[in-house]
């Protein structure tokens, strides 16, 4: 049997994550279901765990001036129950799970297990999330980008804990979600679209957009924003074909169970013109 | 490890493994038959239970996570009125047909109404979206769940 670990402060856990090799376990939702067992049986861990759910100085939302801070302990229930978050915030945590999964998973957890298809990183991709990471003797801040390395890969050394994400708090007024799963509940997504922009008198001052299952990370797209940052929401038309060929360029969609390269590549274009011409555009 | 934990209202302290799911402790330590195992992983809910009044899937929780929280499983939940509210309502609407499901179902109902008595249709197609249920087709379930909703008195 593999030792286990529970600590109770956060100093106590980077003690652990630095003198043992340790799996960390948050809200346990995505690891057990890897590690099944046979009911009766054991949970097969391959090494040492450590188990944070009771490392309590973590586990609550902090709202500094312009930033969102999320704590690693958060679950998606305690984020959507959050009176100060913004519903376009919301609005694609909602949809992940059921009730009963979104009472006991966690935000950094999705992030940490860095699925293509990871209902959290859109978002994050699209509003600048930065990863703020402790080890004992230094603390890193990495943008979301430089954090996910590619399936299940991330910038995380051994003795290191993802403690918080930060989220910086702009003005939007045109939001964008769209995910297409198999069913509204516990599907996980086959392609997901999330947008963002501030249009003041016509004009886009901001705009991202993030694609989600449809290369081996999150896509966004700076060089197809610059396109359309500064132009007046009626030269869309004119544009738009040249913004998609463009964003068709960057997805890497693949074959799986749940989809085809071809629905995906061709949904997400869709996805990306709805919001450049239905939600942009009235 | 020894997890101190309120299981059905009473105090509790479970010598164990960390390394077993809470449903098998359940089943296996406690009898509580109730809470079955389905898809092992969290789509049917035919494994929920409520630690701290929130629905959780009990095949998906390490046991550790239980410690100094409090459960309640259906055995537990039949001891109260608000179940017996529930029982006659999905009685009447003809809402338990296998009976595989309903554990979970009840305990859902129990979650959604103590957060929202007076939920819209919306609330409770969502509250039980985590519930698999192969024989009614929900209909007669979401009947079940209205028909508590108007014999409930202030019982939530």
């Amino acid at each position: 049997m593999v030792n286990a670990f529970y600590p109770k402060t956060l100093i106590e856990a980077l003690n652990i994550r630095h003198t043992h090799d340790t799996m960390i376990i948050n809200g346990a939702t995505d690891i057990l279901p890897r590690h099944r067992p046979w009911s009766g049986t054991s949970i097969p861990y391959t090494k040492d765990v450590l188990y944070l759910q009771q490392v309590s100085q973590t586990n609550h939302i902090e709202i500094k001036e312009d930033v969102v801070r999320i704590g690693l302990g958060v679950t998606y229930d305690q984020f959507l129950e959050h009176p100060a978050i913004s519903d376009c915030w919301k609005t694609p945590i909602r949809q992940i799970g059921s009730q009963a999964i979104r009472n006991q998973a966690t935000l950094i957890g999705n992030v940490c297990n860095a699925s293509p298809a990871g209902d959290v990183l859109p978002l994050l991709y699209a509003l600048d999330g930065k990863m703020i990471i402790q080890s004992l003797d230094q603390q890193r801040i990495l943008p979301i980008q430089s954090f996910i390395l590619g399936p299940g890969q991330i910038d995380l050394q051994h003795d290191e804990i993802v403690t918080h994400i930060e989220i910086p708090i702009h003005t939007y007024n045109k939001t964008f979600y769209h995910k297409v799963g198999a069913r509204k509940a516990n599907a996980i997504s086959k392609v997901s679209v999330f947008a963002v922009a501030l249009v003041i008198d016509d004009i886009i001052h901001d705009v991202r957009i993030s694609i989600g299952a449809c290369a081996p990370t999150v896509i966004r797209c700076l060089s197809c924003e610059d396109l359309l940052k500064q132009t007046s929401i009626k030269q869309i038309p004119t544009i738009i074909q040249e913004v998609l060929a463009e964003y068709d360029t960057r997805l890497r969609p693949i074959d799986d169970v749940r989809s085809t390269k071809e629905y995906r590549r061709q949904v997400a274009l869709n996805l990306i013109e709805a919001f450049l011409l239905k939600e942009l555009i009235i | 490890m020894n997890i101190e934990c309120i299981l059905n209202k009473e105090k509790v302290i479970i010598q164990t493994r960390h390394d077993r799911r809470l449903l098998d402790v359940l089943r296996d330590d406690f009898a509580l038959t109730s809470v079955k195992e389905g898809c092992g992983e969290g789509e049917c809910g035919v494994c929920s239970v409520l630690i701290d009044g929130k629905l959780i899937n009990s095949c998906l929780l390490p046991i550790g996570h239980v410690h100094q929280k409090e459960v309640m499983t259906l055995e537990g939940y039949r001891e109260t009125t608000r179940f017996v509210l529930i029982k006659e309502a999905f009685m009447e609407a003809g809402a338990v047909q296998c009976g595989f499901c309903t554990p979970g179902i009840v305990l859902a109902v129990e979650a959604l109404l103590s957060k929202h008595p007076n939920p819209s249709k919306v609330q409770i197609i969502e509250a039980i979206s985590g519930n698999l249920c192969r024989c009614t087709g929900y209909q007669m379930i979401i009947d079940g769940i209205l028909k508590t909703i108007e014999k409930e008195n202030g019982s939530w």
